[in-house]
C-alpha cells in the first residue's frame, strides 16, 4: 500500500503543470503575475480592512469640530481562466467584483459605498526565453462600472440647489500592454517582476481620460526543495496608480505575503497578505489597510 | 425625451490622430511581412451582432442589433503557424433602445440606431491543432459612413452625434477547411471598442445623448482564402 502510494505520489510530480522553470517550481502571486502559459482556473475570494479611519475638521461658524473615527471595509470576489494555446501564448479572461464601505455612519457619510465589476480579457505571449529567466508581453482590454453612493455629495447638491443623484455608476474602458518577467535563482529561489501600463476612461467623471500603471515584484521559495514540507513562501511589492479609485483615492503601494499548500502537483491554494496605504483626496491622512484572501488555482 | 442630458464635460477621445494612428500601423506591418512571404486572399462574410454598451438612462436599455459584415482578406504568412490577416470589410453596428414604461414587465424597442462603418481588422492569427483551428487578436480601425437613428416617428441622420473613428480590440476563435486549393474559413469573433462613441456627449439639451458608450457584440464570419504562394 505504502509503495502504491509513494509512485502515485512520485506521478503526480512528473506530470504537474504548475509553473516552472530553470529549476524551480513558482507560486504566481495574483498581483504579480508571472510570464507562464499553463492553463489554470483560479478562485479568489479576500476581504480587507481600514481600521481607524480619520474624517477632516470642520469649522464651523468659527468652532472647530474634531473629525470622526470610523473603519473602512472591502471585500473582493475573483475568477480568471487563461487558456494556453501555443506554448509561447495564452489567452486570459477574468471577471472582478470588488465593494469598499464605512462600516459605521460617519464612514459612510464622508466615503460613502463603492462598487466595481470589471471584466478582462488578454493575450500572454513569450518574448524571450533562457535556461534560468522567462520574458512575456501581456496585452488586456478591461470594461468595467463603478457603482457609488456618495451621502455626502448627495446632501450638499440638495444644499446648493443642484441636481441630486445618490446613486452613479460609470463605465470604464481600459487597455493596455504589460511586461511579466521570471528568474529562477535556484531551486528553492525565484524571483518574479511585472509592470503594466494603459490608457482608459476615469472613474471620476470630472475628469479624463488617463494613463495608468502598476507593477510588483516578488520572490518565491519552494520550501519542498530543502524540507520535504509541501510549502511556499512568497514576499512580494507593488504599486499601483489605482484609477478605480476615482476622484477620492490616490496611487497605493502595498507589501504582500503568500502562504501557499504546493502538492499534489496541479492544485495550488494558498493564503495571501496584503498591507497597504492610500492617500484620500481631500483628507490630510494615508488609509493605511489591511487584506487576506484565499486563493484557489487549478493547472491542467 | 429619450436621453437624459449629460453633465457638461469636454470628451476625450485618443490622444493621437486616428488617421496618423492607421498610417504608422500600415507602414509598421509592412515593414514585419518579410519578403517573399507566402500570401492568400480571399472574401469573407457574415453577421454582425452588436449593441451599445454604458451610460444609459433608466428604463431604457440596450439590446443587440443585427447587421452584415462584407468585405476582403488578405494574408501573409510571418512564421510557422503565425499568419497576419488584414480584412478590409464593410459593416453595420448599432444597437436597439428599449424602453420599458412604469408598471410594464418588458422592454419595448423604441429607438434603432444604425452606424454603418467601412473597417479594416488586423489581425495575427494562429494556427492550432495541426492547422485545422485558429485564434485571432488584433485590433480594428473604424470609420464611419452613416449613422441614423429610427423611431416609430420616423428616421433622423445622426452621423454627427457619433465619433468618426472607432477602435475596437478583436478576439477570436475558428477553424478552417480545404477545399481543393482554396480554404473555408469561419471564425467566432468577439469586439470591444476601446473608445469613446459619444461625440457630443455632455451637452445639454432635449435630444443629447450620454456621455459614454461604446460598442461591443460578436461577429460571425465566414471566408474563402486562395493562397498566391510565395515561399
Amino acid at each position: 500500500m505504502v509503495t502504491i502510494l509513494l509512485a502515485s505520489a512520485c506521478l503526480a510530480e512528473d506530470a504537474a503543470r504548475v509553473p516552472a522553470h530553470g529549476g524551480h517550481r513558482f507560486l504566481p502571486l495574483v498581483d504579480v503575475p508571472g510570464p507562464f502559459t499553463q492553463t489554470f482556473v483560479r478562485n479568489s475570494v479576500g476581504l480587507g480592512t481600514a481600521l481607524a479611519w480619520e474624517t477632516s475638521p470642520v469649522v464651523i461658524d468659527g468652532v472647530t469640530v474634531d473629525g470622526l473615527r470610523g473603519n473602512l471595509l472591502a471585500a473582493l470576489l475573483e475568477f480568471e481562466y487563461q487558456q494556453q494555446v501555443k506554448s509561447w501564448l495564452a489567452a486570459r479572461a477574468r471577471f472582478k467584483i470588488a465593494g469598499r464601505l464605512g462600516t459605521e455612519v460617519q464612514t459612510l457619510l464622508a466615503q460613502g459605498i463603492t462598487a466595481s465589476t470589471t471584466f478582462e480579457l488578454g493575450w500572454l505571449f513569450h518574448l524571450y526565453r533562457s535556461e534560468k529567466t522567462l520574458l512575456a508581453g501581456t496585452f488586456e482590454v478591461s470594461n468595467g462600472s463603478f457603482t457609488g453612493i456618495n451621502l455626502t455629495g448627495f446632501i450638499e447638491d440638495f444644499i446648493n440647489g443642484r441636481e441630486t443623484s445618490l446613486v452613479s455608476k460609470t463605465p470604464v474602458i481600459r487597455s493596455g500592454p504589460g511586461l511579466n518577467f521570471a528568474w529562477a535563482a535556484s531551486d528553492l529561489v525565484g524571483v518574479t517582476l511585472n509592470g503594466r501600463t494603459g490608457y482608459g476612461e476615469s472613474s471620476d467623471r470630472e475628469s479624463d481620460s488617463e494613463w495608468f500603471w502598476s507593477g510588483g515584484a516578488a520572490i518565491d521559495f519552494d520550501l519542498k526543495t530543502r524540507t520535504r514540507l509541501p510549502f511556499g513562501l512568497g514576499v512580494g511589492y507593488r504599486f499601483d496608480s489605482f484609477p478605480e479609485g476615482g476622484a477620492q483615492a490616490e496611487s497605493y503601494h502595498e507589501a504582500l505575503l503568500r502562504l501557499a499548500y504546493t502538492t499534489p502537483g496541479d492544485f495550488l491554494i494558498s493564503l495571501d497578505m496584503t498591507w497597504g496605504s492610500l492617500p484620500l483626496k481631500g483628507i490630510d491622512q494615508n488609509v493605511r489597510f489591511g487584506s487576506t484572501s484565499i486563493n484557489l488555482r487549478y493547472y491542467f | 425625451m429619450l436621453f437624459h442630458p449629460g453633465m457638461n464635460r469636454r470628451v476625450r477621445h485618443l490622444p493621437v490622430s486616428p488617421g496618423l494612428s492607421l498610417l504608422l500601423l500600415v507602414l509598421l506591418l509592412a515593414a514585419a511581412v518579410p519578403a517573399g512571404a507566402q500570401t492568400a486572399v480571399g472574401v469573407t462574410v457574415g453577421l454582425n451582432n452588436a449593441k451599445l454598451n454604458g451610460d444609459i438612462p433608466d428604463r431604457l436599455s440596450y439590446r443587440n442589433r443585427s447587421g452584415p459584415v462584407i468585405g476582403g482578406i488578405i494574408e501573409f504568412k510571418l512564421g510557422d503557424d503565425v499568419n497576419l490577416s488584414l480584412q478590409p470589410m464593410y459593416v453595420q453596428k448599432g444597437s436597439d433602445v428599449g424602453f420599458k414604461p412604469r408598471g410594464a414587465e418588458i422592454y419595448q424597442d423604441s429607438l434603432e440606431v444604425k452606424l454603418d462603418y467601412v473597417a479594416l481588422p488586423i489581425l495575427a492569427k494562429v494556427f492550432i491543432g495541426g492547422g485545422r483551428a485558429f485564434v485571432t487578436g488584433g485590433f480594428d480601425l473604424a470609420y464611419l459612413l452613416d449613422g441614423s437613428l429610427k423611431s416609430a416617428s420616423g428616421e433622423l441622420e445622426a452621423k454627427t452625434r457619433f465619433a468618426t473613428f472607432d477602435l475596437t480590440a478583436d478576439f477570436g476563435i475558428g477553424f478552417t477547411l480545404p477545399v481543393k486549393s482554396a480554404h473555408l474559413t469561419f471564425e467566432l469573433r468577439y469586439q470591444q471598442s476601446l473608445v469613446n462613441l459619444a461625440k457630443n456627449g455632455g451637452q445639454e439639451g432635449d435630444d443629447a445623448f450620454p456621455e459614454r458608450f461604446r460598442s461591443l457584440g460578436i461577429q460571425l464570419l465566414a471566408g474563402w482564402l486562395l493562397p498566391l504562394g510565395g515561399d
